[in-house]
């Protein structure tokens, strides 16, 4: 029987994770966070959790990987440092905003501009980022950070997309719920010292500089990478990271099809 | 000139130190950490909020292994001087350092006439350097650009973290007794008969033997409130790309242009941490505090670099910043004041004040004690760090961690635990903000950004100041993480 460790267990890890066991391999998930579901678990992450422990994956929850070695993985939890034999690594750490320095954005270095992750976090724990903050994204963490802000006491948001406007409102215009809406726009820079006081939007060759007092990063999925020696797909390295935005079931499952594919194919040269 | 003048409260406590350093960069921490080890009493002023927290936490980390400033000055001395003791004082200190060895190269004839002057000024010197081409030049420098027609390779060339470099000889220091005061700048100076017999903050009021200006860009503002010499110190911009520790692997060396009037220009520079710098440019500012980073200068040393290394990959990018470098003409004015006679200068050092740091503190120490400072050794002084190092110094020491905390990675980029954040925050010299806590861990510095831990850092951070969450900076006072709390 064959080993694969599977990093992550938000939800398309939790089903690959189930689907490599129905398949006769010997599956550990290694998991960050002290539960299975994942930084944001889904209503579902209960009963995937429980399938895939019923097709016998064992657990490693509250613990990181941190390094693939050759036929190995070497993790760091609260049960101490071990050495995971390994096959095949999946990688499904999930995925994050992209950061500054991907989206362009130049300027001051203030406080106040945030991945959009955080900014979640900081208003789950009573913070609030900035009362008229300007958001970056055109999916689901840039909707629910706005309307998370608008219930948390923020006066007014700006909304920076980088896609057209699917309906209404013109660019620059005041929406619905007081936010200030950019289509096709991006932000090319910050400023403000020692925290952030504005920003610049560029749409086209329209150029236009918004007061704000935070910018919260939230466009895009980018693959969470931070398994040392193993940041990419390589030939005993799968990655399984979902892309959809918003997230669905449906895609999840997809990914993780495919991953577990991928994974049985690098299993079977890794075995042979 | 600037005045420094603060509308505070005339202050009334008086404290009467042996040394007052003004400036906790790499030379005031450095000096401090030397002067650790007499029987003195040492207190450092530092307007910043940390120790390293200016030039000495934006620069390229290289330990120039003495070949480049003028033979027979005193800034190649030191840097001559230190270079040997890397490898012990990284060991000591707890910083990371790696000799990595430089390649200058030529990338037409009329750069490569140049390179045997150098050759030879590493000769006199002492520093080795091979003169390569070809095939050769290609095997110590394989990332180098193929039209590169000479080059001129000088192994002993390192790097070190320098952000860390700071914090670790202030934390030494501080282990041995000196007084850091952080947050608190020098607004005046009392002179009698040509010595500083006060100094006035926005704290308090020193009365010391001796003064060390060690304020970097703020050198030339301190000079005057103290009533030392006038002078100009001018900011100098640079700007920085950092590069992915998966992009490093192709990154074995330093490469870097010929030197022209306006210096090396930009560098192509492994981190001691295996990531990548792409830098500086060289841009002079009215405003010091200006550390904005601009599309086209940011545009323009990317290109630049891809002269050097044409692999280079912005697709590794992590993120871009701007450090300031002290200059002023002359460069490198370290010794005695000519207008107080127990003011000591440290001032102007632009390009090598991390790599002469070692030799620095000894060199101004021994000038103090030639000036009457009582030399005894402080008993029992410490001359190295024993706290349990972070886990980025070794994964395989994961393996020894038992405290539970010392289990839990808070930071998976960089491999920060959560007994790492905490070490940060406790004694000798605890971090009060996140930027504190990133330079002495490197925890939100990685490839996401803080996107998964910046959160966790800022609340442990929070847990250790009595002040609501959303009040915790991220560095100087003002930059708050928010701006309030959330309704209900």
């Amino acid at each position: 029987m064959a080993d694969v460790v599977v990093a992550g267990a938000g939800r398309s890890g939790l089903i690959v994770a189930r689907m490599l066991a129905e398949r006769d391999v010997r599956v550990s998930v290694v998991e960050r966070l002290p539960a299975a579901g994942g930084q944001e678990p889904e209503s579902d992450a209960e009963s995937l959790a429980r399938a895939a422990d019923r097709a016998g994956v064992s657990w490693r929850l509250g613990t990181i990987a941190l390094e693939r070695r050759p036929g190995a993985v070497c993790t760091l939890g609260v049960g101490g440092a071990e050495s995971l034999d390994a096959a095949v690594l999946v990688l499904a750490t999930g995925t994050r905003p992209a950061t500054r320095a991907e989206l362009g954005i130049v300027g001051d270095r203030g406080a106040g501009v945030l991945p959009g992750s955080v900014a979640h976090h900081y208003l789950d724990s009573g913070v609030l980022p900035g009362r008229h903050p300007l958001v970056v994204g055109d999916g689901q963490l840039a909707e629910e950070l706005c309307e998370q802000l608008e219930r948390a006491g923020a006066s007014r948001v700006v909304r920076v997309r980088r896609t057209a406007e699917p309906t209404e409102s013109g660019d620059g215009e005041l929406g619905e719920l007081g936010e200030v809406r950019f289509a096709d726009a991006t932000v090319e820079a910050v400023h403000g010292f020692p925290r952030v006081s504005g920003a610049t939007v560029r749409q086209g060759g329209r150029v236009t500089h918004v007061a704000t007092d935070a910018v919260l990063l939230a466009a895009g999925r980018i693959p969470m990478r931070n398994v040392e020696g193993a940041l990419f797909a390589s030939d005993d390295v799968v990655e399984c990271f979902s892309s959809a935005d918003p997230k669905t079931h449906e895609d999840a499952v997809a990914t993780a099809t495919r991953a577990c594919e991928q994974a049985l194919a690098a299993v079977g040269r890794r075995t042979l | 000139m600037r005045s420094h003048h603060a509308d505070t409260a005339v202050p009334t406590a008086v404290e009467s130190p042996d040394v007052v350093i003004v400036g906790a960069g790499v030379v005031g921490t450095s000096t401090a950490m030397a002067l650790s080890q007499l029987d003195v009493d040492v207190v450092v002023i530092e307007r910043r909020q940390d120790v390293g927290d200016e030039a000495s936490r934006a620069n390229s980390g290289i330990t120039n292994s003495g070949w480049s400033p003028a033979p027979g000055s005193l800034e190649s001395d030191l840097c001559l001087r230190s270079d040997g003791r890397w490898e012990a004082l990284s060991e000591r200190l707890g910083v990371r350092f790696r000799r990595v060895g430089c390649t200058v190269l030529a990338l037409d004839e009329e750069e490569a006439a140049l390179i045997p002057a150098m050759a030879e000024r590493c000769e006199t010197v002492g520093v080795e350097a091979q003169i390569l081409k070809g095939d050769a030049l290609a095997e110590v420098a394989p990332h180098a650009s193929a039209d590169a027609v000479l080059g001129l390779h000088i192994p002993a060339e390192g790097v070190v973290d320098s952000v860390r470099l700071s914090v670790a000889y202030a934390e030494l220091a501080e282990t041995n007794g000196v007084r850091f005061r952080l947050g608190e700048a020098v607004v005046d100076g009392v002179r009698q008969n040509g010595r500083i017999t006060e100094i006035v903050t926005t704290r308090g009021r020193y009365r010391p033997k001796f003064v060390v200006n060690a304020a970097g860009v703020g050198a030339d503002a301190v000079s005057e409130a103290l009533g030392g010499e006038d002078f100009d110190v001018v900011a100098r911009r640079g700007q920085w790309t950092l590069l992915d520790r998966e992009f490093g692997k192709q990154v074995p060396s330093i490469l870097t242009g010929v030197p022209g009037p306006l210096g090396h220009g930009p560098m192509v520079i492994p981190t001691a941490h295996g990531s990548v710098l792409v830098g500086p440019d060289a841009e002079d500012l009215p405003d010091k505090r200006d550390r904005a980073t601009t599309t086209e200068g940011i545009a323009d040393v990317l290109g630049r670099c891809r002269r050097l290394m044409p692999g280079l990959d912005l697709s590794f990018a992590i993120k871009t910043f701007a450090g300031l470098r002290p200059h002023s003409d002359p460069t490198y004015r370290v010794g005695w004041s000519e207008s107080a006679s127990n003011l000591l200068m440290a001032a102007g050092i632009r390009s090598t004040g991390v790599s002469s740091s070692p030799a620095m503190g000894e060199h101004l120490r021994d000038l103090l004690v030639a000036a009457g400072l009582p030399g005894s050794a402080r008993p029992a002084a410490r001359t190295s760090l024993d706290y349990e190092r972070p886990l980025w110094w070794d994964l395989d020491g994961a393996r020894v961690a038992t405290d539970p905390l010392g289990r839990t990675v808070i930071c998976a980029c960089e491999k920060v635990t959560a007994a790492d954040v905490h070490q940060a925050l406790r004694p000798p010299l605890a971090a009060t903000t996140i930027g504190g806590v990133a330079r002495r861990t490197h925890a939100t510095w990685g490839r996401c950004q803080g996107s998964a831990c910046l959160s966790g850092v800022a609340f442990v951070t929070s847990l250790y100041a009595d002040r609501p969450a959303w009040e915790t900076p991220m560095n100087e006072p003002g930059s708050t993480i928010g701006v309030g709390e959330t309704h209900g």
